[in-house]
């Protein structure tokens, strides 16, 4: 593959599924800072899979896989981090955020799914984006069964916390 | 508020992205990115390998040769057969892509374990082979008594940086794996 090529393939992926990544970026980096960086470290990982991509699996289906192993590894790293990284000055940022506010229970959604566990969010991520139980399973490398337990536990949980915020049927 | 009402809120930010991108930059930073990982690693790889070689030259060609040289030399080619078998190893993982979560935390496992038996066992492929032949061949010659102090204390500075660098950074990334990784397979 030239490299013309893949950087066609990457921007037509980039256009069709950007979505896709903002959304794996909000849920796992609280700062936009952070978002920059991880939207990168996806990025780079995307490109570098391009040539390996098959189409045995649909493109959102490599890509959640990409997006959130890149995630959960960069999580885990990056809480090292904070207490002693630079700050962010001058630095040429890739990610701006629109101007228009964020719908307020969108960002209360986001906030209660940053605050389940690395593994929990990913799941609360394909459920909420409409995967089935099958290729969670596949996503994640467990049983559908165990993608059972987990969503049934995640939901209560998520339902539980909504109750708690006085969240109802009609919004806030 | 229910499930489903969640799924709602959710479906509705697929109108408008949430972020816009700088595509000017991206391109540049990608690439910029890509070419700098693989080319630390290569940097690490290549140059302790090359060094390897080089000091291996020095002791063949300069001055005359004892037994204790071929000795160190033949060590010192084993080590740079050993860390090139680990580099080939570790360019065949990084073009594997498309796993699963639980597969990607298994590999990336396997690495910190790898990772963490060298360096547990850095006093056995380095150090002591290294270290026989040129005590032995330093004992031959008439050494100057400094050294006596250098060359040891080299060794030691190197195996406690090793330790060191396995305290600080694989052990905890090992047990921080190895949790993530409970999570996910916990029933």
């Amino acid at each position: 593959m030239t490299e013309s090529e893949q950087q066609d393939i990457f921007e037509s992926w980039l256009s069709q599924h950007k979505g896709l990544l903002f959304k794996v970026i909000r849920a796992y980096a609280a700062t936009l800072p952070d978002q920059d960086d991880l939207f990168q470290e996806i990025l780079l990982q995307v490109w570098r899979s391009i040539p390996k991509f098959r189409q045995e699996s649909a493109v959102t289906t490599w890509l959640y896989r990409i997006a959130l192993n890149t995630a959960l590894k960069w999580n885990s790293k990056e809480q090292k981090y904070q207490e002693g990284r630079a700050p962010y000055v001058n630095m040429e940022y890739l990610l701006h955020e629109k101007e228009k506010p964020m719908d307020s229970r969108l960002a209360w959604l986001y906030e209660e799914i940053a605050g389940l566990h690395e593994v929990d969010r990913s799941l609360m991520l394909l459920l909420l984006d409409g995967f089935n139980y099958k290729e969670m399973a596949e996503i994640l490398g467990i049983t559908e069964s165990n993608v059972g337990v987990k969503v049934h536990r995640i939901k209560k949980q998520m339902i539980d916390r909504s109750k708690n915020q006085n969240y109802n049927y009609h919004g806030i | 508020m229910e499930f489903e009402e969640m799924k709602k809120i959710w479906d509705a930010q697929n109108n408008e992205p949430m972020y816009a991108i700088n595509e000017e930059a991206l391109f540049r930073r990608i690439r910029a990115k890509s070419s700098r990982a693989s080319r630390i690693s290569n940097i690490n790889e290549i140059g302790l390998i090359l060094i390897v070689i080089v000091t291996s030259g020095i002791l063949l060609f300069v001055g005359n040769q004892s037994f204790y040289d071929y000795l160190s030399v033949f060590a010192l080619l084993s080590i740079g057969l050993y860390i090139w078998i680990g580099r080939v190893r570790r360019k065949k993982q990084e073009n594997q892509f498309g796993k699963s979560m639980l597969g990607e935390l298994d590999q990336a496992l396997a690495n910190v374990n790898y990772e963490t038996n060298r360096a547990k066992t850095f006093f056995w492929w380095f150090l002591l082979p290294v270290a026989i032949p040129a005590f032995l061949n330093m004992a031959q010659a008439g050494t100057p008594s400094w050294k006596w102090f250098v060359v040891p204390a080299a060794f030691v500075l190197s195996y406690f940086v090793v330790q060191w660098g396995l305290k600080r950074k694989q052990l905890p990334r090992k047990k921080e794996l190895e949790a993530l990784r409970n999570i996910l397979a916990e029933e």
